[in-house]
C-alpha cells in the first residue's frame, strides 16, 4: 500500500520534471545563458592566464581553487565525524593475537595479490601525476592507494596492514589536504598579497607557468596522500570492534 | 504540456528517471543500506545533468597538447562542479555507512530498524 503510493507520487512528480525537461534549451546549444560570461573567459584565456593547458585543470585548482578547498575541509570534516562515530582504532602489536585474521586465504589469492600491489600503486602515482595531461586527478589516485590498503588488509590479516602503517605517521597525514591547500594559499599571500593567488613577483612567460604546474601538483598529492589515508583509517576504526569481540570469545 | 521536447534533451531525461529510481530506493526500503545506495544514486543522476548542461555541440573536452588549439571546448565549468560534488558525495556516503555500522553494533538487525529505544516494538 505505502509502495503503491510512493510508485504514484513519484510517477507525477516524474511527469512534470519530463515536462520541465522538454521545455529546457537544446542541448548543446552554444547560445543557451549558463555559456555565457566567465566561460568564454576561461576558455580563451585560461592557458595563458591559469598556467595549464588542461582548461578544466585550471578552473577546478586556479579560477575556482577556493572551492576546491571548500572540498578538502568538506571531505576532512566528514571523515572526522565518521571516527566520531566509529572510534579510532588502536591495532599493531599490542593486539598482535586479534589482528591476525580469522578468514585464511589460499595461496592463489595472496601470490595475485602480492603481483598486482606494486601496480595498482604505480598506476595510483600516474593518475596522481598525469592529472594535467590526461584524465587523472587527485582524488581518484588517493581512492585507488586505500583500495589497494583495503585489498592487502582483506587478504592477508590487519596486523600486516598495521605493522606498515605508524599511528603517527596517519594522524598527520590525514590533515594533508587542507595543509597543502592552505601552504599554498599563504604563499600566495607571501608572494603577492591574495590568498591563493598562483604568481610569484619577478617570473614572466615559461617560469610563471612552471611555478604555477608545481604548486597546482603539491595540491593535488596533499589532496590525494590525504583522501588514500582517510579511507584507510575508515577501514581500520571499522574493524576495531570485531577485534574486541574476539578478544571476548578468546578470554 | 507535451513530451516532444525530450528527444533532443535525453541526457536530462535519463537524469530525472535515474533521480526518480533513486528516491524510490530511498524511501520504500526499510534497510539504511539500502537508502544510501539510492542516496548515492540521486547524486549520480543530478551529476549526469549538470556535466549534460554544459555540452557543446562538436566541442572538445579539454585542450591535450599546448600547441593545439581547439575550435570549440565543452564548457568546463559544470565538470568542475562535478568533481566537487563527487568528493562531497565520497565523504557523505562514508558518514552514512558509518552510521550504519554503529547501528548494527547498537541492534545487531538492520532490516527492522528501532526508533523507539532497544526495549519493546
Amino acid at each position: 500500500m505505502k509502495k503503491a503510493a510512493i510508485v504514484l507520487l513519484l510517477l507525477g512528480a516524474g511527469l512534470l520534471l519530463l515536462v520541465a525537461v522538454s521545455k529546457m534549451p537544446r542541448m548543446g546549444d552554444s547560445g543557451s545563458p549558463d555559456k555565457t560570461y566567465m566561460v568564454d573567459r576561461y576558455v580563451a584565456r585560461g592557458a595563458v592566464e591559469a598556467g595549464d593547458y588542461n582548461v578544466p585543470n585550471d578552473v577546478l585548482l586556479n579560477y575556482r581553487a577556493f572551492d576546491s578547498m571548500g572540498c578538502a575541509v568538506v571531505l576532512f570534516t566528514a571523515f572526522c565525524a565518521v571516527l566520531a562515530i566509529l572510534g579510532r582504532a588502536k591495532r599493531g602489536r599490542s593486539h598482535a593475537a586479534i589482528d591476525v585474521s580469522p578468514v585464511s586465504s589460499g595461496m592463489i589469492p595472496m601470490t595475485v595479490v602480492q603481483l598486482l600491489v606494486p601496480v595498482t600503486i604505480l598506476f595510483a602515482a600516474y593518475v596522481l601525476f598525469a592529472g594535467h595531461d590526461s584524465f587523472g586527478y587527485s582524488l581518484q589516485a588517493g581512492l585507488l592507494i586505500s583500495g589497494t590498503i583495503i585489498l592487502i588488509t582483506l587478504v592477508f590479516s590487519l596486523l600486516e596492514s598495521t605493522k606498515r602503517l605508524r599511528t603517527g605517521v596517519i594522524t598527520f597525514l590525514e590533515s594533508l589536504s587542507v595543509l597543502a591547500f592552505l601552504v599554498v594559499g599563504l604563499l600566495g599571500i607571501f608572494l603577492q598579497g591574495r590568498f591563493l593567488s598562483f604568481s610569484f613577483p619577478g617570473l614572466h612567460g615559461d617560469a610563471m607557468q612552471a611555478v604555477r604546474l608545481i604548486m597546482m601538483v603539491v595540491i593535488g598529492l596533499g589532496i590525494g596522500i590525504a583522501t588514500a589515508v582517510i579511507f584507510t583509517s575508515t577501514l581500520l576504526s571499522l574493524m576495531r570492534e570485531e577485534g574486541h569481540e574476539l578478544e571476548r570469545d578468546i578470554a | 504540456m507535451s513530451l516532444s521536447g525530450t528527444s533532443h534533451n535525453l541526457n536530462y531525461a535519463a537524469a530525472v528517471l535515474l533521480f526518480l529510481i533513486g528516491i524510490y530506493a530511498v524511501t520504500a526500503r526499510p534497510n539504511p543500506v539500502k537508502k544510501v545506495m539510492g542516496l548515492v544514486i540521486m547524486e549520480t543522476a543530478v551529476f549526469l545533468f549538470l556535466v549534460s548542461l554544459g555540452l557543446v555541440g562538436g566541442g572538445e573536452a579539454r585542450v591535450v597538447t599546448p600547441g593545439f588549439r581547439a575550435s570549440t571546448l565543452v564548457n568546463p565549468v559544470p565538470q568542475v562542479i562535478v568533481f566537487i560534488g563527487i568528493v562531497i558525495a565520497a565523504g557523505t556516503v562514508a558518514l552514512a555507512l558509518s552510521m550504519c555500522v554503529r547501528i548494527y553494533r547498537e541492534q545487531d538487525d538492520l532490516d527492522h530498524l528501532r526508533t523507539t529505544g532497544t526495549d519493546g516494538p
